[in-house]
């Protein structure tokens, strides 16, 4: 089985053995970023008041020490960096209080939970060819770990749908699948990822971008399945991967409202009120529970 | 508590109006007449300083978790206006006296309280065409109180009581009662100074 990373430009990666723990970073130490122009107007609005994120924790295992650039305009200017830096930087402007973890591919240990409240970001998935029952795969520690984290709920599990324009947990055109996002289906508190072309609204509906997996027919990943703007025209940067941030982002800013909050309470917050009317010819088996909203997830259902 | 919810000056806006209505009733009425003949009504305003605090906030609103639209209008818009009525009785030909009151002012979530405002005119002459006066005044009352929400976020938020206008931003609904207006007036305590001359 190899790990893909789940970005437009695909990039293959050996997995080596590693033994460090992960490494702690904490976005908020500097001065809270602006808006960007690729986030949603939720974003903006929910940063006018609020914390951003504080008392949780996201983990991003992703690619950080290969040579394998990207180029994306994450902050208006180009940013260069590994996949990894990408996605975490992108995570860390979502939601810039939290604290961060990073850990590498080439670090295969299991991920430990923190005391906070913990969102794991994968923007990766883990390939083999397609045949296996999931249920009889021996996973190594780290996406053990994950699994079991998200089979428990204690954490928010969020995983980028894919970009094989299939259905997640199906096998791809070359005849290979994504097992990490079949083990994820069906458990508690994780999310599947999808991208759509740009942010949506009423007046002008975004479509799944050409690339993005779907929900499929399986109800038990529609009803895990969220979606997000990827305005690869803003961003420079294409790709499932840089979907999951948003949503883990999300996740933490939900956390920040909503304490006493689980993993699972925060995923079917965002399920629940993910919207349908800000997608092209809304379909669950397209679009899952519809494109996220953070402003409605932050709202009451009613008021008096 | 009383003082918490407004009731402490309620109350002494009570108290103060009935004072004052005792008084009316039981001067003599050669002397009613007098104490009217000397006062003066020198201010009539409708709202106050704070007024513009919850008018500014009626444009906004936000959409509910299942997509239907909050506008505060409703809740802040006016109900009943804060008229204030001041007046100037003088003691003597450099000395006034200067009283007045608000009725408060309502709204679905918000109250300015009654207020009371008293103080003293003092004038003087400044050689042939001068005139000094001094101005002291404070205004007891008039605060801006925000009512606060009770909001249903559901199975991730149960029932809470919060700020009707921050119940969906990323903050902690508990913590949204902290910036629940509480504003004492601007002209709690006021003094000038003028300098007049006629030329």
């Amino acid at each position: 089985m190899f790990t893909r990373k789940i970005a437009a430009i695909a990039a293959t990666l050996a997995l080596l053995a590693g033994a460090a723990p992960a490494q702690e970073l904490s976005f908020g130490a500097m001065s809270t970023p602006p808006v960007q122009g690729w986030m949603s107007s939720d974003i903006g609005e929910a940063w006018s008041q609020g914390y951003k994120g504080r008392g949780a924790s996201i983990t991003v295992i992703d690619d950080f020490s290969s040579r394998n650039y990207l180029a994306g305009r994450l902050t208006g200017g180009w940013t260069i960096g590994t996949h990894g830096v990408m996605t975490y930087f992108q995570s860390a402007l979502v939601a810039p209080e939290a604290r961060f973890r990073i850990q590498d591919f080439t670090n295969t240990r299991s991920v430990r939970l923190t005391r906070n409240f913990d969102v794991i970001n994968l923007s990766y998935g883990m390939f083999a060819a397609d045949g296996y029952d999931v249920n009889n795969i021996w996973w190594g520690a780290r996406e053990g770990s994950v699994i079991n984290h998200a089979r428990t709920g204690n954490a928010l599990v969020v995983k980028a749908a894919g970009n094989d324009g299939v259905a997640v947990g199906t096998a791809t055109a070359y005849g290979d699948q994504d097992y990490l996002a079949s083990a994820l289906i069906g458990t508690r508190s994780a999310l599947f990822v999808g991208a759509l072309d740009r942010n949506g609204s009423v007046e002008a509906p975004a479509s799944m971008a050409w690339y993005s997996n779907t929900a499929g027919s399986d109800e038990r990943v529609q009803d895990q399945f969220l979606t997000v703007g990827v305005d690869s025209s803003r961003l420079g940067l294409a790709g499932t991967s840089f979907a999951a941030p948003i949503i883990s982002g999300y996740g933490a800013i939900l956390h920040s409202k909503f304490r006493t909050a689980t993993p699972t309470d925060i995923a079917n917050r965002l399920l629940e009120t993910a919207r349908t009317d800000t997608v092209v010819n809304y379909d669950p088996s397209v679009y899952g529970r519809g494109e996220a909203s953070l402003s409605r997830a932050l709202a009451p259902a009613a008021i008096r | 508590m009383i003082f918490k919810n407004g009731i402490f000056f309620q109350d002494i806006g009570r108290c103060v109006a009935a004072s004052l209505l005792a008084v009316v009733v039981h001067v003599s009425a050669a002397g009613a007449t007098s104490l009217l003949e000397e006062t003066h009504l020198i201010n009539v305003t409708l709202g106050s300083d704070l007024s513009s605090i919850p008018s500014s906030a009626r444009s906004e609103g936000y959409e509910l978790s299942g997509g239907a639209s909050i506008s505060f209008d409703d809740w802040y818009q006016v109900r009943t206006p804060d008229l204030r009525l001041e007046f100037l009785t003088e003691i003597r030909s450099d000395l006034g006296f200067i009283w007045g009151f608000g009725t408060g002012e309502y709204g679905e979530k918000y109250r300015i309280d009654p207020s009371l405002k008293i103080g003293l005119l003092y004038t003087a002459p400044v050689g042939d065409n001068g005139l000094f006066s001094l101005r002291v005044t404070t205004r007891i009352g008039g605060h801006l109180r925000e009512r606060a929400c009770t909001a249903d976020y559901g199975e991730i938020g149960g029932v809470q009581r919060v700020n009707c206008r921050l119940a969906a931003t990323p903050l902690e609904p508990r913590e949204t009662l902290q910036y629940l207006w509480d504003e004492r007036p601007g002209d709690r305590l006021q003094a000038s100074v003028g300098l007049m001359f006629r030329f």
